[in-house]
Parts: C-alpha cells; structure tokens; sequence
C-alpha cells in the first residue's frame, strides 16, 4: 500500500506492506540507519522518533499509521557541521558512552525541550524515564539536556 | 605537572558521530551489501535432552529459502569456547543439547520473514533427559551428568560431602592456618551469601554479516567482538581453518559488559558464507541474546571468619559455588578469580578457600563487569558490615582498621608494594559523605517527600550504608597478557594509531588519543584511529578485565615514544643537530638553536619515504604475573596491580510496599591517574547503575532450565528514575605503572554498589539481606515477619 509523510521536512511517499514497522520502514526503506533498535517491544526507548510531536518508540508503530504524519528522526538535526544545542551538549558533558541509545534519548529530550524550556532535574528524569541507557547511569545525560535547555532558552532570548 | 592532554577533559573521539546517528553499527551496513542473505537459527527445544532427529523437508518448501543446514552438513566441525572448547557450533543427531540456547540447525533465506517461517516447520525429535536445574541439584548424588567429558583436570582437592560429577573445575586457596586463626580469635562469624543470574543488557543485541572472498578462500565476519583476534582464533579452530581464512572487521559497538567476549553470530554466519558464496546476516533480538549468550554466574558463597574484640581479622575461610550454566565460556576464570578476592581489600593472615565451577543446564555463565569479584564484594561486604554490627563498631572505622597498606598481603601472598589506596577510597567517600569514621555515619535528613517512593513521611525508613573493593586488573594469573600498537604519520597530514583494541563505549580510543597528544605534543585533532580488524590491526588483548587502559594505554605510549625517537633521529640527522637541541610541538621539530631548522612532521616523513625510510613507532605492553601454585593459589605477583573503591550509599525504604530508593551516592576511586575524568566520572555513575539493577530489580529468573523473563519489561535495567546524581572523589595516587600512572577502573566501579546498597537498607530498617535482588516483595515480607 502507498503511504505518504513528511520525515525530516521531506514529503516521502513509498510502498509499504501492513504489518512493516515504521522503523524498518525509517531504516531499511529510507537508509537512516541513525535509530537503532534494542529490544523490539517497546520497552528500551532505543528506537525513539517524533511523530506529530509526541515521542514514539518506532517498532511499535506500524508503518500504515504513518500515513499523513511529520516524522522526525536523528539525522534531521544537525544542519551541515553545526551540531544541534543537545548533540552539542551530549558531547560537551561526556553523555555518550556506547552511544547506541543516544538518538533516541536525544529524540525524547527534544520533544521536551519544545514543550517545557527549562526543566529541573527530575522533570527531566520523569521525561526520559522510558529510554533505557546501560553504560552511563544518565547523570551526565541529564546534565546534557539541562545544559542544552540553557543554551536554547538563552539563544531565543 | 604541566600536561596537554593527560588529565583533561577533552571530546570523546566517538561522540560526534553518535549523536549524529552516522556512527555505523554492524545493522548499519546491511545496505552496503547487495542480496544479503537472512539467517535465523533454530535452538534447542528442551534444556536437556538427545536429538534424536530432524526434519528440515517441510521447511526447505517454504518460498525464499535458500538452504538450512545442520550438523550433519559440517562433519569436521569442533567445539568452540574461550577457555575449554566444550560447546557445540551445531548440536548433531544423538548429541546432547544442554540448554535452550543450543543451535541445531541454520536458516538461510532471502527475506527474514520466509527464514523465521521456515525455522518454524523444523521438526525435531528429542529424548528428554532430566533437567539440573541449578547449584544444588547439581551437586546431589545420583544426579545427571551434564557433560561425561572431563575437560578439566580438576585438582579435586574437593570435601567429598557433595557429589563432583558436574564440578567443572576447583580453585584452591591457601595462606597461614585458618584454624590457629579461628582459635585466636573471640568471636567466629559465618554467613551464606547468593547472587543472581544477571544479564549484561548491552543496548546492542548480537549481531552480523559475513562474505566470502572466493579467491582468496577467506570469510570477512563483520559483528562485534571484545577481542577481535581471540574470536578469530576459536572461529578458525572450529572450522579447521587457517586463522588468516577468517577476518573479522569491528563496525561500532553498542555496549558489550562482558556479554561479547564469547563467540555468537561469528561460527555460523562463517560456515554459511562459505558453502553460499553470498553474504548473509544474522540479527538476534532480544529475547535470543537472553537465551543464548552469557550471564553473570549466580553464586553461593560461604564466609567464616574469625576476628578478635578489638575488631582485628585473625582467619577468613571461604567457599564458592558457580552456576557455570551448560558450558564453560569464561567459568573457569571467573570462580578463580572470585575467590581470590574473597577478603575483598582486608589484612588476613590466614586464609583458606575453594571454588568450584559447577555445569548445570541454565544459560551458560561468563563474563560480566566485575568477572566474579563482584558477587565475592557483595559477599565480602556484607559479611564484614554483619562483623561489625556484632562487635558493635562503626563499619567504616573496622574497614579503616583491617585495610590494606603498603606491605600487606593478599589472599595469594603478593605484597602489595605499589599504590594502594583501600584507606584512601574509605577517607574520600566518607569526606564527601559526611560520615566521621572515628563517630557518627552521619545520615544526613532526606525530604521523604522529595523520593521517588510518594510515600507518607511515616512509612520512610532511611539507612546508610558503605562498602569498600579490591580488584585486580588484567587477566592475571600467569596468563600470557599484551597489547601491540602501531603509530603512523599519513599523507593526510594526521597521526594514525593502529590498535584493535574494542571500544565498546568506554572509551579506550579517546585515551590513547590523549597518550598519543601529550607524548607527541600535538592536538588531539591531528589524531585518528583505525577500525580494529584482524588483518590491519595487531592483537591489543580484549576490552575485559579492566585492561584496555592499562595494556593498551601503555603500548600506544611506547609506540609514541618509539616514533618520537625516530623523529628526533633522522630530523637530528636532517638538521645536523643534537638531540638536547631539539623539540617536537605542534606537528612540527624544530631546533631550538637555528630557526630555519623547523619542518612538519609530514614534511619529515616525505623526505624520508623519498630515501625509503618508513616513519613509523611500535609499542608492546607484556607485563609478567605467574601462575598460582595449584594448590595454594600463592604467588609471587598474581594480578599487575589492584585499584581501591568506596561508596557511600543512602537509601530511603517505603515500608509500606519494601520499595528502596536510592537517594544519594558517593564513591571514592583510586585511579593512580584519570587519562580522562569526565570519562572515568562516565564509569562511576555507570557502574553504579548497574551495581543498583544487581541490588535492587536485575535477575534473570530461570526455572528448569528456562528462563522466564527474557525481555526488558520483566527483566528490570535501572531507568533514570531509579539513578541518582552521584558524588565522586577520584584518589589520584602515584605508584602505578599504568600510562602516566594510570589504573584500570572500569570494573571496580560497579562492585562496590550493591553490598553498600544491603548495608543501608540493614541500617535502615534492621534486616540483612544476603541474597539478591532486594525486590519489594522480599522486603514487605520481611518486615511483616518480625
């Protein structure tokens, strides 16, 4: 069946079986292999997107139920060299380890950042609390998207 | 001292491209190869049992099916395992299989779909045979063998009051007479302490691709591995192949913890190359890396120990059983090494000890951070807190008073003679805690209210509690243990180092690249790092026990000093100079006594390729430990060295449903030197997640051989909820001979969590919990008991 979105600012439409995951839709069909998959349940975070403004765990969204949506994935946010305020900060504050669950974990906390400016430390533990990350016990990943929210707030002010 | 590089925080060299989402993983590169082929695996349908046949007729009609094979496609094929090869690449008919991760036949498809479609009209028929089910059921009399093989001479110096048909192999230990110890003593404490099956839950599954070089008759594997050349070695022997016949490529990897040290993907997607002559994949999810890979070995381990009134440990008498699950992988070095650590880091003048690896028909255990030494901390621990709570002194104050100093002896008789920092770690963590060793522990008030529990004021206990570790890094042990770096000036005007060893996201390409910058005073920027791979990359030795640091740390620094001197000689040369009047900064040597004496680095290498002269700088790292006596596990230097660690942990208790939260950490870590110390902060607060999932909500629940909750919903990996901000001390110490006076840490900081963890829900609420997890459950059960 034809279905058609918008992902990272582009109108997409391709063929797409019913029971396709959107995200080997994201990753297989459309080559943006930067979400990764962990655990194919829902349950690890690790295959995070933005769909219509809400954080998804892509593997449990089929690829139907994108018809009509806006997608954002890892790769929309960069533009050219100039890294995003969170990639910026996920890297200043030593966030990355293994870096697996980071394009998820940084999708998550972008949706945050656009609905809340500047969080305290245990809104943004709440926020990520269903994105699992294994190496670096989210101390530094929690000091990255504090770090982050203050660079944003202070560029639009 | 004035450093560049060493000791600062600079850029993780990897960052960029994680957070980019370029970084390529082993399914990132799936698309680089045109019709890949899909593998599934079909696993062993019982955990004890005897194919008796199998049946792939129905299956190879299913449309897109390339080719299923099974043992009897590969009669020449051996065991493989990383330390006795007692582990079937392809369980054949009237062999054994010996848990449900067995493999008995191999899928290949053209889509995924038609593989897993097909897997499922394999049919097999078994002979069940009863299941051992765990530790004690193996060691009954009368019970199933589980191999009738004897890799193992084991030295058998066993109690003969349990059976020793599934005993693996034994460890004995050996130092003073722990019975003139218990004599000398006023009070004898013993206790049992347990631990779970954990799994490592790297965020990356086990994953691969391979291809196959007709011409050259070689097999390029391209899937994570903790130690490239290792995994080559076992591919290669298992196939019968010459070792250079098998290459492997390290793409990026997503966490390993232990759990891919161990061959996976790598022997199957080998054979299926070569017989195909097309490149085929083979993905796990999640559920098959619980049920295949390894697990952290679930102990019982017995402590008595005799101390005097005054708090002075006169004897320590230890034993450890592991569940070492269907095979071996790593057990046989991990119950060695569990055991001597079995004082944890306390003066013991007599010491006696056993170990013994048991097979049994659970998942297999291996490696996991800590490798043994972190259920012995937690058995360690506990104990000494439940020593001092019956002696009525201040747990801090009888760990500062047992601990290790300069000139002490560990479990195996080697003197510890250079940097220990046991009493440091416990002044460190108890300065940031607030807690006065010679007094009060020093809890401070925590707003109930502000806990994750959301529990009434009344219904919160608050308790805190400490533990202090030893552990001694590298493989130890009289175990052959190096790392070989390369160093090249290229024509992109960059420094190359050549290393294979795995980053695994811990770091070890960011300090070598610091090691390299300050050795050569050049910019991190000029530096970069070849991907490991068996064909380019010499062997570095695994990113496990603690090493990559230490071993690889030095041999990349040596390997830049060996360049550094190649240059000063043939730019002495170029000169016409002498060395003292030299320098090299900035890319660039220079002579400090004629200014138009002044070239790149580059420049320098051209010139000298012109004469055919290769620029280039080579380091190895062979320290020598010795193999313990087998029968009293002493030795003159049994580990290279040992690193310290202390934490502090509070806990608040909702009495009301046994929850436990953590609310504040804070860790002492002896580090001889941070290379990088935001990298080892990374360490502490990662390790410490992990020490709180083995507290607090982490088992792997097998029951007769099957385990029950392979997933991440019922298998509980802390979240950021369950994580607290954590205070850290790093003890910067001289004395080791790491890079710069490095130490290894990665391990260390996982062990000391969950025993302080124990120790403060004992002070908080009076109950000693020796068997982990501390679920909930336990705990109001618990409370409702007394």
């Amino acid at each position: 069946m034809e279905i058609t979105f918008t992902i990272n600012d582009e109108e997409r439409t391709v063929d797409a079986t019913p029971d396709q995951r959107l995200l080997d839709l994201i990753r297989e069909d459309l080559g943006l292999t930067g979400t990764k998959e962990g655990c194919g349940k829902g349950e690890c975070g690790v295959c995070t997107v933005i769909m219509d403004g809400e954080p998804v765990t892509s593997c449990l969204v089929l690829a139907p139920q994108a018809d009509g949506a806006e997608i954002e994935t890892i790769e929309n946010l960069a533009e050219g060299d100039d890294l995003h305020p969170l990639q910026e900060s996920f890297v200043e504050n030593g966030a990355v380890q293994c870096g697996f669950c980071i394009p998820g974990m940084i999708m998550t906390a972008k949706q945050l950042l656009q609905e809340e400016r500047n969080p305290d430390r245990d809104r943004i533990r709440q926020a990520l609390a269903g994105n699992i990350c294994r190496c670096t016990g989210y101390d530094k990943i929690i000091d990255a998207v504090e770090d982050a929210a203050q660079k944003m707030s202070g560029g639009e002010a | 001292m004035s450093r560049r590089t060493v000791g600062k925080e600079i850029k993780k060299v990897d960052a960029r491209e994680k957070v980019t989402g370029e970084a390529l993983y082993t399914e990132d590169l799936t698309s680089d190869f045109g019709g890949v082929l899909h593998m599934r695996v079909k696993r062993a349908p019982h955990p004890h049992a005897y194919l008796r046949d199998i049946d792939t007729s129905k299956a190879e009609e299913v449309p897109g099916v390339v080719e299923i094979f099974t043992a009897s496609d590969f009669p020449e094929l051996k065991n493989f395992g990383l330390i006795i090869k007692d582990q079937p690449v392809l369980v054949g008919i009237d062999e054994k299989m010996r848990y449900l991760g067995d493999a008995l036949a191999l899928v290949v498809a053209e889509s995924d779909k038609a593989a897993l479609r097909a897997r499922e009209l394999i049919e097999v028929e078994i002979e069940e045979l009863e299941v051992v089910d765990g530790l004690e059921k193996a060691l009954e009399e009368d019970c199933p063998v589980v191999h009738d093989e004897e890799y193992i001479e084991a030295t058998h110096y066993i109690d003969p009051d349990f059976c020793c048909d599934n005993v693996l192999c034994d460890h004995p230990l050996q130092r003073g007479d722990v019975e003139a110890g218990f004599a000398e003593a006023d009070y004898v404490i013993e206790g049992e302490y347990r631990t779970q099956f954990l799994d490592q839950v790297p965020l990356q599954v086990e994953k691969g691709i391979a291809d196959y070089d007709r011409e050259n008759d070689v097999i390029t594997i391209w899937a994570a591995s903790q130690w490239l050349h290792d995994t080559q070695a076992d591919v290669a022997q298992a196939m019968g192949l010459e070792k250079d016949q098998i290459r492997i490529k390290q793409p990026e990897i997503g966490g390993a913890f232990g759990k891919k040290e161990d061959v996976s993907v790598h022997i199957h997607l080998a054979l299926a190359v070569r017989e195909l002559r097309r490149p085929v994949q083979l993905i796990y999810n999640r559920e098959e890396s619980f049920l295949a890979q390894s697990k952290r070995h679930a102990m019982i381990i017995r402590h008595k120990t005799g101390v005097t009134e005054e708090g002075e440990l006169t004897a320590w008498q230890t034993e450890v059983f592991g569940d070492t699950g269907a095979y071996a992988s790593s057990g046989p070095a991990v119950l060695q090494k569990s055991l001597y650590h079995c004082t944890g880091p306390y003066d013991v003048p007599n010491v006696k000890g056993n170990s013994y690896a048991v097979y049994t028909n659970n998942p297999y255990g291996g490696a996991m951070r800590g490798f043994g030494a972190t259920q012995m901390g937690f058995a360690y621990e506990s104990h000494i807190d439940r020593i001092a709570a019956e002696l009525d002194i201040d747990p801090a104050q009888l760990r500062h008073k047992n601990a290790y100093r300069k000139g002490s002896l560990t479990p195996n008789g080697q003197e510890l003679n250079q940097s220990v920092n046991a009493v440091e770690t416990i002044e460190g963590a108890a300065e940031l805690a607030g807690w006065d060793i010679e007094g009060d522990h020093g809890l401070p008030a925590i707003d109930p209210t502000s806990t994750p529990l959301e529990a009434d004021e009344e219904d919160i206990a608050l308790g805190r509690g400490m533990a202090t570790i030893m552990f001694g890094f590298g493989y130890g042990e009289g175990f052959p243990d190096h790392s070989i770096a390369e160093i090249e000036l290229t024509e992109d005007e960059t420094v190359r180092i050549r290393t294979s060893a795995a980053d695994v996201g811990q770091g070890v390409r960011t300090v070598v690249t610091q090691i390299v910058s300050e050795v050569l005073k050049i910019d991190p920027g000029f530096i970069e790092l070849v991907r490991g791979d068996t064909h380019t990359t010499r062997n570095a030795g695994s990113t496990s026990a603690t090493r990559q640091t230490y071993f690889t740390g030095n041999a990349v620094k040596e390997a830049a000093e060996d360049l550094l001197g190649e240059i000063y000689h043939y730019a002495s040369r170029e000169f016409g100079t002498n060395h003292p009047e030299m320098a090299v900064k900035d890319g660039r040597v220079y002579s400090h006594v004629n200014s138009e004496d002044d070239m790149s680095l580059w420049e320098l290498n051209d010139r000298l390729a012109r004469q055919g002269v290769e620029l280039k700088g080579r380091g190895t790292f062979f320290p020598k430990t010795y193999k313990p006596d087998t029968r009293t596990g002493q030795a003159e230097k049994v580990y290279v060295d040992y690193t310290f660690h202390t934490q502090i942990v509070d806990v608040a208790v909702d009495l009301s449903t046994g929850l436990i939260s953590v609310e504040n950490v804070y860790s002492g870590l002896d580090v001889g030197q941070a290379i990088n110390p935001q990298g080892v902060e990374g360490q502490i607060e990662g390790g410490t997640a992990q020490g709180i999932g083995m507290a607090l909500t982490e088992e792997v629940v097998v029951e007769d051989g099957v385990i029950q909750n392979p997933d991440l919903s019922r298998y509980l990996v802390p979240t950021s909820m369950d994580c607290p901000d954590i205070e850290s001390v790093l003890i910067e110490n001289a004395g080791s001979d790491g890079p710069f006076g490095a130490k290894g840490i990665g391990e260390p900081t996982t062990i000391a969590t969950a025993p302080a963890i124990a120790n403060a829900v004992y002070d908080a609420i009076g109950i000693r919990f020796n068997q982990l997890p501390i679920k909930p459950e336990r705990v109001k059960a618990e409370l409702e008991r007394q």
